[in-house]
């Protein structure tokens, strides 16, 4: 079957996002001390690029990705999409999480609806809504409540409901984490064509070094030294390859390695 | 799935199409509901509960002519006195006394004017009160302590402060009853918005959904079960604090048909009053059944919070 994905008229150009020496530090649960969490984090994206961030478990990976979308402010340094410092929530970033997240009342259409731009004219989002429906798969679903979908189809709808603000940044927070195997690789699939079709900037976090690999222009790893220590940037490394890569491909397996070592895991 | 070209599009190929349908048959726990009705359907309770409405209406009449019965019988057999307890046809044919005097509707529409708009006023005050205190920690932290001390007060502490300030007409009894109404409408509702999960409330405000917006579109679906339990309750305490209104000064309504048959040694109008009043407390309350089903209809049901 062919597939034919229009850019959307309302499209906006992928912005660039730059952390500055960002820092984050969280009250200790007695509220005595502050604990570290991340420090002196810094690296670009540029408009257009699919980043990911690699890290251990409850490094900061997603306290970093929150930090752009402007739901946490960093405590120290800043980020910047294109020239703007971040500061509360940004209308040009679009948030998908690990979890759905939809509103479990609303059907699937409905709550696509909820991430359009506001004042978006209600013929356009019908069509656009329709259309994002259609290129996650989930025409036949649209009338479904949350409830009554699996999980793939869920986090699907959640990502059709991100794309539907025009992001210009992408922020995807481990949002293939919680699927199976199976599910996960035809997502990865389907994020790819939807960045193809309209390239806008995509910022993912994933403890995957797969996904990493077959997936992102760029990959920044971030290590501590303990497990209570901050996080920051180990490397940022450039897998040089064209899409869509073959997961098989021997040049990504020398640095599945390489990326599995920096975490920590000796082959 | 559709196929649409346009000029400056970008061809994508096989990915969407077959393998998201494969995504279907791989995760297996929801598949069973695909693609079926609208609604999964509800778990049927143990086969020997009936369950056609009319057989259901009809069972729960059984109880009442049961009680009927036995009134007859304690009425008749010289048990009780007429005086203590008159026939169910006495009370019949007082109402019917009444009916035919025009009084019947005079008390009945007026008792039930003074419920109703009681009852919107005080559950949307409650409803507006509710939310402050539920989604605003300063108006918790400042609001919280005082409205709780006020809830406090019984309700006939307030009558002889009414009478003095708002006199003895309309308003002083229709604001007993909207006290009445306002307190369960801002319990339920307020403890209600403190537990709505945080994580779809984020997600929302990602998506710039905020202030009123975010009342609506959220916060109050995601508590609409606890508002109907809200005014559930809220309507059983207006017709409650109708009656003690009624009762104090009055010259029309249910509560004055109570105290002025009391006085007149009129029992048969006193029961009547009494079953007028269950009458009118099960219809009104029917109408928020009426109510909750409308708004599954339009959104769903939420899940309990």
């Amino acid at each position: 079957m062919r597939h034919v994905l229009t850019r959307p008229d309302t499209a906006l150009d992928a912005a660039a996002v730059s952390f500055e020496n960002l820092g984050k530090s969280f009250p200790s649960r007695d509220g005595r001390y502050e604990q570290p969490v991340l420090t002196d984090v810094s690296f670009r994206v540029e408009p257009g690029e699919i980043v990911t961030v690699l890290g251990p478990s409850g490094c900061g990976k997603s306290t970093l990705l929150r930090a752009v979308g402007g739901l946490s402010a960093p405590t120290s340094g800043a980020v910047r999409i294109d020239d703007d410092v971040v500061s509360g929530i940004d209308p040009r970033c679009a948030v998908g999480f690990q979890e759905p997240r939809l509103l479990p009342w609303r059907t699937i259409t409905k709550n696509v609806e909820l991430g359009l731009p506001a004042r978006t004219p209600s013929g356009t989002g019908r069509r656009r809504v329709a259309e994002l429906l259609d290129l996650v798969g989930l025409t036949h679903h649209a009338g479904h409540r949350p409830g009554e979908v699996s999980g793939g189809m869920a986090q699907r709808a959640s990502l059709a409901r991100a794309l539907a603000r025009n992001p210009r940044v992408l922020l995807l927070d481990e949002p293939f984490g919680a699927l199976d195997a199976l599910t996960r690789i035809r997502m990865q699939d389907l994020l790819l064509q939807v960045h193809r079709a309209d390239p806008t900037t995509v910022l993912m976090v994933t403890h995957d070094v797969e996904e990493a690999l077959v997936l992102s222009d760029r990959v920044v790893v971030l290590t501590r030294e303990t497990p209570t220590s901050p996080a920051t940037v180990a490397e940022v490394l450039a897998p040089d390859l064209a899409r869509p890569r073959s997961r098989d491909d021997t040049r990504l397996t020398a640095m599945r390695t390489h990326l599995l070592r920096l975490l920590g895991v000796e082959r | 799935m559709s196929t649409h070209s346009t000029s400056g599009s970008t061809t994508l190929d096989e990915v969407t199409g077959e393998p998201l349908g494969g995504a279907n048959a791989s995760t297996v726990p929801a598949a069973e509901h695909e693609g079926s009705g609208p609604l999964p359907p509800r778990r049927r309770r143990a086969g020997s509960v009936p369950r056609t409405r009319l057989t259901v209406a009809l069972l729960g009449l059984v109880l009442p002519v049961l009680l009927l019965l036995v009134w007859h019988l304690l009425s008749t057999n010289g048990f009780y006195s007429p005086v203590q307890l008159p026939q169910p046809s006495a009370v019949l044919g007082a109402g019917w006394e009444l009916l035919r005097s025009g009084d019947l509707w005079v008390h009945v529409g007026i008792s039930t004017q003074r419920v109703v708009v009681g009852f919107m006023l005080g559950s949307a005050l409650g409803l507006a009160v509710g939310a402050l205190v539920g989604l605003s920690p300063w108006a918790r932290i400042l609001a919280g302590p005082t409205v709780g001390a006020l809830r406090a007060v019984p309700s006939l502490a307030w009558v002889p402060l009414l009478l003095l300030w708002i006199g003895i007409g309309e308003n002083s009894k229709v604001t007993l009853v909207a006290i009445g109404a306002f307190f369960p409408v801002y319990t339920t509702v307020s403890a209600a918005l403190q537990h709505v999960d945080g994580q779809i409330v984020e997600a929302a405000r990602s998506f710039g959904i905020r202030g009123v917006r975010l009342f609506t579109t959220v916060q109050l679906p995601a508590v609409l079960p606890a508002v109907i339990s809200g005014l559930r309750l809220a309507l059983a305490q207006a017709w409650l604090f109708l009656v003690a209104a009624e009762l104090l000064g009055s010259s029309m309504g249910l509560g004055f048909l109570l105290t002025d048959s009391q006085n007149n040694g009129r029992t048969d109008r006193l029961l009547l009053a009494i079953v007028l009043l269950a009458v009118l407390g099960k219809l009104t309350d029917a109408l928020i059944g009426v109510f909750e089903r409308w708004t599954q209809h339009r959104w769903g049901s939420a899940p309990a919070t």
